[in-house]
């Protein structure tokens, strides 16, 4: 290896490092405020380093109000839950049952997945007060459920397709119907797809605000609450508003680090599709 | 035999009713999608009695000729096109870039790299702005704060328009990047290796190499990308929401919070929220079409290696 390679490599890596370190400074920012007292987060001059103190979280324990983390929790197991079994088997459907408008209809199901959802929260809106699912847990979960669905089609339809038929067609000269050779055989095989887009999901909708600020009120979710700190006049508990905003990152943060594998393929799958 | 003719023929009764068990599916999404989109057009033909919250008057197309003159409406949809645009810009360059740099100069880390630049995509808007609060934070902010230490000078960064913006913008790219560096890390990673050699042994270095070789053979992966970033900018709701509140004035205001605002916050006219919306919709109908279509193109990483040949030979 000639030197002037050593040192191409070794810029490009510091390069790397300093993006990487600049890229999740905000993160930084954001676990230091947390464990900062009040006093450090109001110093005129930046505290970088912090012995972690836990004030933040003892004063959200006592003033803040957890039932948005109860209903984030029940919308989105039960969202995340529903469009996982009704969309697998709508993916295996379009991938494996030749029909005359198939391609209208996959090409109806993906382009959902890109509706823009300003388009549609007015119409949401006024239905919602029509059937009095406004402000209800309920609404918001098949909602959830249905912008979650294209979602599910589009990472295993890509699963499906590369799949080879073969292992299926055994399974059926077996003796095994259509949907007991799905279940038997074909659930299991694409089992690490299922996982990877129920993981993406279950992150997009912990996440969700719009849906649920614009169509919940006092049942509100989690990410809503944690955005009324920056909505209360101009000085925010910036301390508490740190720490709520960290509780609210942490189970996406685990998802992301035990299930990297998983979470990789889903987003690759999620916005090139079949290629990927 | 007798046994076997019943199996089979519980088969085939089974396989005729083989929709049964993705129907629900279907018939959700199509709830989902067909009744509020004709709801929506339904209602941008008409007033709206917010007593009653029904449709009232017929009004033919005023709420689009409103839409398409009203000076606050045609800024929010430029204030989005201004977001989406720069944000994706920033997005598909900062992107192009570190994948690059984790495919050269890291690629045993690359699962742990990737999972690390992904971070800002897996955390909530809400806290991507409460993050942006923190650091530009006039007072207590880290930014302005060292800033303050060389130049005496504070910069209030949503006070003027074009500074917010740029906040906005710089959230945006915060959040979205991750997806450009994911599909640009997997598309350099699956480029055909031979055609690289190739380029290589008929001497393309640099600057040349990813000009004149990687991209052209990247085409379709950076089309892609190009749509599905400026989509992501063009429904971003949050940053303003939050951290501008559309301000100052109106200058933040972006299609999906002038949407909100005019629709549902300050209770006033729904059918022309509405009649936004199926303007917004169009346009990403139109977006979203070339997006699935270039995406359903087999060769999404690259084009016919004959034609690079006579690319890298010429």
């Amino acid at each position: 290896m000639s030197a002037r390679r050593l040192v191409g490599i070794c810029t490009g890596r510091v390069a790397l490092a300093v993006m990487l370190l600049l890229w999740l400074f905000p993160v930084y920012w954001l676990v230091l405020t947390a464990f900062k007292l009040k006093v450090d987060i109001q110093s005129a001059d930046p505290i970088w380093i912090v012995k972690p103190v836990l004030d933040n979280f003892i004063w959200l324990q006592q003033n803040f109000a957890f039932e948005p983390l109860q209903h984030s929790l029940i919308v989105v197991f039960s969202s995340v839950g529903i469009a996982t079994l009704l969309g697998a088997p709508m993916a295996y459907a379009l991938a494996r049952f030749p029909f005359k408008q198939r391609d209208d209809v996959e090409f109806w199901v993906i382009s959902t997945r890109m509706l823009p959802p300003e388009a549609l929260i007015i119409p949401y809106y006024v239905i919602m007060i029509h059937i009095h699912l406004i402000n209800t847990l309920a609404g918001l979960t098949i909602i959830y459920a249905a912008i979650n669905l294209p979602v599910v089609v589009w990472i295993l339809l890509a699963f499906y397709r590369m799949m080879p038929a073969a292992t299926e067609e055994a399974a059926r000269i077996d003796g095994c119907s259509l949907w007991s050779a799905y279940f038997l055989i074909v659930i299991p095989m694409s089992a690490s797809s299922i996982v990877a887009a129920a993981l993406i999901i279950w992150i997009m909708t912990w996440n969700e605000f719009f849906f649920s600020f614009v169509l919940t009120s006092s049942n509100t979710t989690l990410p809503v609450e944690v955005a009324s700190f920056l909505a209360n006049g101009f000085n925010p508990q910036y301390g508490p508003m740190a720490a709520a905003g960290l509780i609210l990152t942490l189970p996406p943060l685990l998802i992301a680090f035990l299930g990297r594998k998983y979470l990789i393929r889903g987003i690759q799958g999620l916005a090139g599709g079949e290629a990927l | 035999m007798k046994v076997e003719g019943r199996q089979r023929a519980r088969r085939r009764s089974l396989d005729e009713r083989r929709w049964l068990i993705p129907l629900p599916g279907f018939i959700l999404l199509a709830l989902a999608t067909f009744p509020p989109f004709f709801y929506a057009l339904y209602l941008s033909f008409f007033n709206f009695d917010n007593q009653s919250k029904v449709a009232s008057e017929f009004v033919w197309l005023q709420n689009y000729g409103t839409i398409l003159t009203s000076s606050r409406s045609l800024h929010a949809f430029g204030e989005t096109l201004a977001i989406s645009l720069q944000s994706t810009l920033y997005s598909i360059v900062l992107g192009f870039a570190v994948a690059l740099l984790i495919q050269r100069y890291a690629p045993r880390l690359d699962t742990w790299l990737l999972i690390l630049f992904l971070l800002p995509m897996i955390i909530s808007p809400v806290v991507a702005a409460l993050n942006f609060s923190l650091l530009l934070n006039t007072l207590y902010g880290p930014i302005d704060q060292v800033l303050y230490n060389f130049t005496h000078h504070v910069v209030a960064w949503t006070d003027t328009p074009f500074l917010a913006t740029e906040v906005i913008v710089m959230n945006q790219v915060w959040q979205s990047t991750p997806f450009a560096i994911l599909l640009f890390y997997s598309g350099l990673q699956s480029l055909p290796t031979e055609v690289l050699e190739a380029a290589r042994v008929d001497g393309a270095e640099g600057i040349k190499f990813l000009w004149f070789v990687t991209l052209p053979l990247m085409r379709s992966i950076v089309i892609v990308t190009v749509l599905f970033e400026f989509l992501l900018g063009s429904m971003q709701f949050t940053p303003t929401q939050l951290l501008t509140s559309g301000g100052p004035g109106n200058a933040t205001e972006s299609i999906a919070l002038y949407i909100y605002r005019v629709g549902i916050a300050e209770t006033g006219s729904v059918s022309l929220a509405a009649a936004a919306g199926v303007v917004a919709l169009i346009v990403t109908v139109i977006l979203a079409t070339i997006w699935v279509k270039t995406t359903k193109a087999k060769d999404l990483y690259g084009i016919e290696r004959g034609a690079v040949w006579e690319e890298a030979e010429a």
